[in-house]
């Protein structure tokens, strides 16, 4: 019983602290993986949320904080149908077009309903000046998304006139008078 | 007491391997005998290999075997990893995302967007649905707390019309007494602007009026709240304001009260 006793008074407070400890570290460690993103949300610093996070998720966070190159750097050699999606979405911000085609055709080879797949080989295409194949790609789209692509090689390559047209369907599509402000169109009056 | 014992080391362990087990790399068994080491993927048929110089992938069938070096329960970050899963229907994730929305469940809604995100990049409705705003070189995302102070700027800042200075000077008015307010708040004193301090000072008046003692708007050429000797003179306490009454006319700039400064910015 003396024993006993003993045992419990001399045991108790390390098991205790130890179990304390351990379930501290194992939730300090979840928690902070949890609220990364709600985190990213709050102070807007996705760039910060990308250095906790790994893999696509990491990609995801660079895309969101505007660096595609460290973006597509993370994915090459990745062949996994995210991966690919979002290497290509990269690849096109940076304006690798051949790039950008090779993951297209390797997702559309995949499946061939891809949305964003096409949406990527159409931007390629464009990039690469193939015009006529990316219309044809580009009518499949759905209309904001098509616009969308447009106006993104419009602006880029400085075709004001392309960038105006697309910026107004954008405008109609989504209600969002920013795109107007892109690409430097007069105020409505 | 031996069980307990057990249970402490396991304990022990368990934390040392965690905490070590961010230093260990995994290591690749080649078939021609060659080890590579460094942070190892699988990718379909094929292992990438990642080091800080770089990668290298491998064919499956030319590895013999892949030691993981406890990374696999490496980080928090990789449990955030696998709860995002960019998989299942885009249409689906996206619809369950704006509802999340609607109903003020900003987490899920947003959880849910960036899957569909992952999903659907070139998809501009889910980039605005989550907050950010296209710009011409990609997209912006303001922070909660940025579009939270913005509004807070904009109840003060006003934008003046050009040509018409009635509004301007209503403007103006309303945000000096703002002002003073504020100071008076903080129990300082505006001391009206004398007119030896400066040829344009003018500024408030401690006017008598039918209804007491009180700061009127002198018809001078222009506003002025000036500072009192003995204040201190750190940024937060500056309070210095010169408006001149001649560029009201051609005035679109703002009248920004927050920061206990009046500036009207002419348009450049």
């Amino acid at each position: 019983m003396g024993g006993a006793t003993e045992d419990t008074v001399g045991g108790g407070p390390i098991m205790r602290i130890a179990a304390i400890g351990f379930m501290f570290f194992v939730s300090v460690a979840f928690g902070l993986s949890v609220g990364v993103w709600e985190k990213a949300f709050g102070s807007g610093d996705f760039a910060g949320a990308a250095r906790r996070l790994d893999g696509v998720e990491k990609a995801l966070a660079l895309i969101l904080a505007g660096r595609t190159d460290k973006a597509m750097r993370l994915l090459e050699g990745r062949s996994d149908v995210v991966s690919l999606r979002l290497f290509g979405y990269a690849a096109c911000c940076e304006g690798r077009w051949s790039r950008a085609l090779d993951a297209a055709k390797e997702l559309l080879e995949r499946n061939g309903d891809d949305m964003e797949a096409q949406a990527i080989y159409a931007e390629a295409l464009l990039g690469l000046g193939d015009k006529v194949r990316a219309q044809a790609v580009l009518e499949k789209l759905p209309a904001q998304m098509s616009a969308y692509v447009r106006l993104r090689v419009a602006l880029m390559f400085g075709e004001a006139e392309e960038a105006r047209s697309a910026a107004c369907e954008l405008e109609k599509l989504t209600g969002c008078a920013e795109w107007r402000r892109i690409a430097t169109l007069p105020d409505k009056k | 007491m031996e069980v307990e014992d057990r249970v402490v080391r396991w304990i022990v362990f368990a934390a040392v391997g965690a905490v070590f087990g961010v230093l260990i790399a995994d290591e690749l068994l080649l078939k021609d005998g060659r080890r590579l080491r460094g942070k190892v993927e699988k990718d379909g048929n094929a292992y990438i290999v990642r080091t800080r110089f770089g990668w290298v992938r491998v064919k499956a069938d030319k590895v013999v075997d892949v030691i993981k070096g406890e990374a696999t329960h490496r980080r928090g970050a990789e449990k955030a990893s696998d709860s995002l899963l960019f998989e299942g229907s885009f249409e689906e994730s996206y619809r369950r995302g704006v509802l999340f929305m609607r109903e003020g469940k900003l987490e899920k809604g947003r959880f849910e967007l960036l899957r569909a995100l992952g999903m659907r990049p070139h998809d501009v409705r889910v980039w605005l649905k989550l907050g950010f705003t296209p710009t011409k070189d990609g997209w912006r995302y303001e922070a909660r707390k940025v579009v939270k102070e913005q509004k807070r700027y904009e109840e003060v800042a006003k934008k003046v019309p050009v040509g018409e200075g009635a509004k301007a000077r209503e403007l103006v008015e309303k945000g000096l007494a703002r002002l003073e307010r504020r100071l008076r708040s903080r129990q300082k004193e505006v001391i009206p602007a004398l007119p030896e301090q400066g040829e344009e000072s003018g500024g408030w008046r401690w006017e008598r009026t039918p209804y007491g003692w009180a700061w009127m708007p002198s018809n001078d050429w222009g506003w002025r709240v000036w500072q009192p000797f003995g204040w201190p003179l750190y940024r937060g306490n500056r309070c210095n304001i010169t408006i001149y009454r001649n560029r009201l006319r051609n005035l679109t700039g703002r009248v920004w009260v927050g920061q206990r400064r009046i500036r009207l910015v002419e348009d450049p």
